[in-house]
């Protein structure tokens, strides 16, 4: 049996159901709210804009990280399913995405 | 961008806080997500999946789990500037107020630039040079704290802004030196993640700078120091080292405050959280709700300690809220604790007066009763003023030392100690004005300390060397450690008062020195018995060893009149008439 065999295919797409769960939980976070709300209380400084960027960043940069996370829990749950169809180990031949 | 005070009232300080708030729940959020992701591809795959699939996805996990800290990392740095800059700007709003409300005062106009003027009609009829001085010193005062909130809030947003900006900089740099903000956000506290940063030698990035080792043993030093600082740079300061600001003799009371109450908070927490712990181990053997003897030998169970120290930062909590002029000068949470609060604008107030109670008083079960007695002396204070035109005043109730007991009381030891302590914020007060209006930026205070009982001997002992003070009062003494007056060198000669009321036993035991109510004793002896002000309004008389600070008295009006520096106006008791022999203390 080659050796990624050892892991359970229930275990990989349990795995990656997790991940999903928190790429999801990632995804619904919002600190550009915090962000802009901050740069609001000082209309007219320099807080205002730079809380503007910040909140662009900030908010562009954690969907960024649920979407790598989503990914990544895509490619869990399918080496699960491809467990069951072959003996090939999908995920170690092909990588997982970058 | 040039800031106005209409813009500048603009400001909502109190969103910025909610903003770092929402943000920390964000990093927390993040932390838990983090969490989980170590426990996928730590302890579930790693433990039966080999193989190149295998290392492919943890390699890859781990890459995830460190862009998600690298969020955790920054947002928190974001979290803790915003908090700073919510603290300094609500500090520039408080100074600007202080503008506005002695600009206001003097019937003068604060500009939206800063500047002050007077406005014709002030002028227009002839006054005495005291008017005019008292105008003139307004204009300056209230300019100076204007310009001052301006540039203060200026700094603090243009900080706030480069911070933001670095802060994910700052967040790839304390990922790279593996620095846990994670763990410390986990706490909550914005002091924990920026002691973090600290430790991690990331402080320079947002400007926190080293506190001098001089600073910490002068005044004067301190007191330079905190000037060279950034408003955001103090707010930083204040999270960063609350115990040590809280405790910094020569800063401003306001910055001492707000580091005490930090402290307040989060001792009071965990105080709480480690007595449910222990009640919840079924640790409870011991009596609780007597009054004890702290410092001996029983002293010392965990659980009774826990509750103690409970009680005694509640009693700190309980006069500070709702007051929202009280500040928390000074907090030792060691159990029984020694704690000072200021009533009224420490740092701006022209006449502060320092209250020192005496035997048997302790934080817990006394401090309500000491705040009380400064209360009382502040108001007649104010209301002398608001009449007279003193300006602002404050006083403080100190109980910064461990009082005797009935079993120690006979001893100068405590007292000697209390004495080193209100030396040490005596210094810091006068320090603190001196140096702002050295520069500027604010006028010297007319200082006036007050010793009651035990009290007595502790300031008595503290002004033997050169003090800050301007004048001395001595009530309900037994005797302040010198049998002279003149050997009180911290007090300019003349300055020194005695009150003594009918029945106060204790005044007269002369146990430490001779009675200072007594002639040879060299002090100025002011009325206790009822009698009436300086508007001929009636007083009454105080009776025995505690209602020196009674309303309406003739002793807390004679010491309100000491306060704001007009002895003329104290009443004094008439000289015996001829022929009368002498009658040892007590003579009137």
């Amino acid at each position: 049996m080659p050796e990624g065999f050892a892991v359970q295919p229930a275990t990989l797409a349990s795995a990656g159901h997790q991940v999903a769960v928190a790429a999801a939980a990632l995804r619904r976070l919002r600190p550009e709210q915090a962000l802009t709300a901050a740069a609001r209380a000082c209309p007219g400084g320099h807080l205002e804009g730079a809380g503007k960027a910040a909140a662009a960043k900030w908010g562009k940069s954690l969907r960024g990280a649920a979407g790598d996370l989503q990914r990544t829990a895509d490619a869990l749950s399918a080496g699960g399913s491809r467990y069951e169809r072959s003996d090939e180990n999908a995920l170690g031949r092909r990588g997982v995405p970058r | 961008m040039t800031l106005t005070k209409g813009r500048l009232r603009s400001w909502r300080p109190a969103a910025l806080s909610e903003a770092a708030a929402d943000l920390r729940a964000t990093v927390n959020a993040v932390v838990a997500q983090q969490r989980a992701l170590t426990t996928q591809f730590g302890s579930r795959l790693a433990a039966d999946w080999t193989g190149g699939a295998a290392r492919a996805a943890t390699a890859q996990g781990a890459r995830r789990q460190g862009s998600l800290a690298a969020a955790v990392d920054g947002l928190g740095a974001c979290a803790i500037v915003l908090g700073a800059a919510a603290e300094a700007l609500t500090a520039a709003q408080r100074t600007m107020a202080a503008a506005q409300r002695v600009a206001d005062s003097a019937g003068l106009v604060l500009h939206d630039n800063g500047s002050v003027s007077i406005p014709p009609a002030l002028l227009a009829t002839p006054r005495g040079d005291s008017y005019l001085d008292h105008l003139d010193k307004a204009v300056q005062l209230s300019t100076a704290l204007a310009r001052r909130a301006l540039a203060e809030a200026t700094e603090a947003d243009a900080d706030a802004a480069r911070d933001l900006g670095r802060a994910a900089e700052l967040a790839a740099r304390a990922r790279k030196m593996g620095l846990d903000i994670a763990a410390a956000m986990a706490a909550t506290a914005d002091g924990a993640a920026l002691r973090a940063l600290i430790e991690a030698g990331l402080v320079p990035d947002i400007r926190l700078q080293r506190i001098p080792e001089a600073a910490r043993s002068d005044p004067s030093v301190a007191a330079q120091w905190w000037l060279t600082l950034s408003a955001n740079q103090r707010a930083l300061q204040i999270r960063a080292n609350p115990e040590l600001i809280g405790g910094l003799d020569g800063l401003p009371i306001q910055a001492r405050d707000q580091a005490n109450r930090i402290t307040l908070a989060a001792e009071l927490s965990k105080a709480r959280a480690d007595y449910a712990r222990m009640l919840a181990l079924g640790v409870n053997s011991v009596a609780a709700g007597q009054r004890r003897t702290y410092g001996s030998a029983e002293y010392g169970l965990p659980l009774q300690a826990l509750k103690d120290k409970i009680a005694m930062l509640e009693a700190v909590d309980k006069q500070l809220a709702g007051h929202p002029e009280r500040r928390l000068m000074l907090l030792d949470t060691d159990v029984p604790g020694r704690a000072a609060i200021a009533i009224g604008d420490v740092d701006h107030a022209d006449h502060v007066a320092v209250v020192v109670p005496g035997l048997n008083q302790d934080v817990t079960h006394d401090m309500g009763r000491i705040v009380g007695n400064a209360d009382r002396l502040n108001k007649t204070m104010l209301r002398i003023s608001a009449a007279s035109g003193d300006g602002p005043t404050a006083t403080i109730a100190w109980l910064g030392y461990r009082t005797p007991d009935f079993g120690n009381v006979a001893s100068d030891n405590r007292a000697e100690t209390g004495a080193e302590h209100l030396r040490g914020d005596l210094a810091g007060l006068d320090a603190w004005r001196a140096t702002t209006a050295g520069s500027g930026q604010g006028t010297p205070v007319h200082l006036t300390l007050v010793g009651h009982s035990y009290g007595s001997l502790t300031s008595g002992i503290a002004m033997r060397d050169a003090a800050p003070v301007d004048d001395l009062v001595i009530i309900g003494s037994p005797g302040v450690g010198v049998n002279n007056a003149a050997a009180l060198h911290g007090v300019p000669a003349g300055h020194v008062y005695v009150g003594e009321a009918d029945g106060d036993r204790v005044a007269d035991v002369a146990h430490f020195g001779t009675d200072p109510n007594h002639e040879a004793f060299g002090a100025r002896n002011f009325r206790t018995d009822a009698g009436s002000n300086a508007n001929g309004e009636p007083t009454h008389a105080s009776h025995g060893h505690s209602q020196y600070f009674n309303m309406h008295t003739t002793a807390v009006n004679n010491m309100a009149q000491i306060a704001l520096g007009h002895p003329e106006r104290v009443s004094y008791p008439l000289p015996d008439p001829p022929g009368t022999p002498a009658s040892g203390g007590g003579s009137w």
